[in-house]
């Protein structure tokens, strides 16, 4: 059996603890069960219905690279059938692989987890800055910004998505500066783009 | 795979500027600057050396500049340029 976390930047996160240690209301976890080859789509009561369109898609993803046996089977939080509840108790490795799958699932880790996100976009910038981008890993994952009036008032809704068509080369502008972010172990998990405005 | 990518970055930095890192995500690399002195002449040699325990946290200074090496849409590495 295999979780995973849908992240809102579209990305998988695996899980290695029971399932029942992660069935968060606010989360979306895609469950890979490959002795009844079903992947259940579980979606939080109070997720963001933006992450329940990702699920959907990654779910859809999972199947094409699983193979096409599967089924995805969407659920509702509250609305778990008995087969569901069985697994919840389970370590992800007690139900094993069949070995009938042809390739591994491609999971890019480390990525931009909800977690890293909040944690970067809530640590205020130095004055004179704005963020462009953020690169984690080998990805760079750029803001985008929309705007759209409301009855004359301005509504501006910021996105951070993957940009996966990078142009290949040195970039480099003397109108750009970084913020490094160094975790736990002493690592750069993520660099962050800064604009001088 | 690192020294690989490491080695793209010997030629000199953009001008006006110092290397000072290279990040190769999630290592960073730090530019040593070794000093030995031969009969009062001083030399210098600078070496690319993978820092441990970076102090945890946020690190930001108005006076560096990255720049981004880009292969097959990825990012490879990003060198960290210092203002002369």
């Amino acid at each position: 059996m295999e979780i995973y976390n849908v992240e809102t930047s579209g990305e998988l996160t695996k899980i290695t603890t029971k399932l029942s240690n992660v069935l968060s209301t606010d989360k979306v976890l895609l469950i890979v069960r490959e002795d009844t080859k079903t992947i259940y789509l579980w979606k939080g009561l109070h997720s963001p219905v933006s992450k329940k369109f990702i699920g959907a898609r990654c779910g859809q993803q999972l199947r094409g690279e699983k193979g096409l046996l599967f089924k995805v089977i969407p659920i509702d939080e509250g609305e778990e059938p008995p087969e569901f509840e069985e697994i919840k108790d389970l370590e992800p490795s007690e139900l094993s692989t069949s070995g009938v799958f042809k390739k591994e699932v491609s999971i890019s880790t480390p990525s931009l987890t909800d977690e890293l996100k909040n944690l970067l976009l809530n640590e205020p910038l130095a004055e004179g800055f704005t963020r462009e981008g953020i690169i984690v890993g080998n990805d760079y994952y750029a803001i985008t910004e929309s705007k759209a009036n409301v009855l004359g008032k301005e509504v501006i809704n910021q996105e951070i998505q993957r940009v996966d068509d990078l142009p290949d080369g040195l970039l480099f502008d003397t109108n750009y500066g970084l913020r490094i972010h160094v975790n736990s172990n002493g690592k750069v998990d993520a660099v962050e783009l800064l604009k001088k405005i | 795979m690192a020294q690989e990518i490491l080695d793209k970055f010997k030629e000199d930095p953009p001008e006006g500027y110092i290397r000072e890192g290279i990040i190769i995500p999630p290592d960073y690399y730090a530019v040593i600057e070794k000093k030995t002195t031969i009969m009062g002449k001083e030399s210098v040699k600078r070496e690319i050396e993978k820092a441990e325990n970076l102090p945890q946290g946020f690190i930001f200074s108005p006076d560096y500049t990255p720049r981004i090496l880009i292969e097959n849409g990825k990012v490879v590495a990003i060198e960290i340029l210092k203002k002369k």
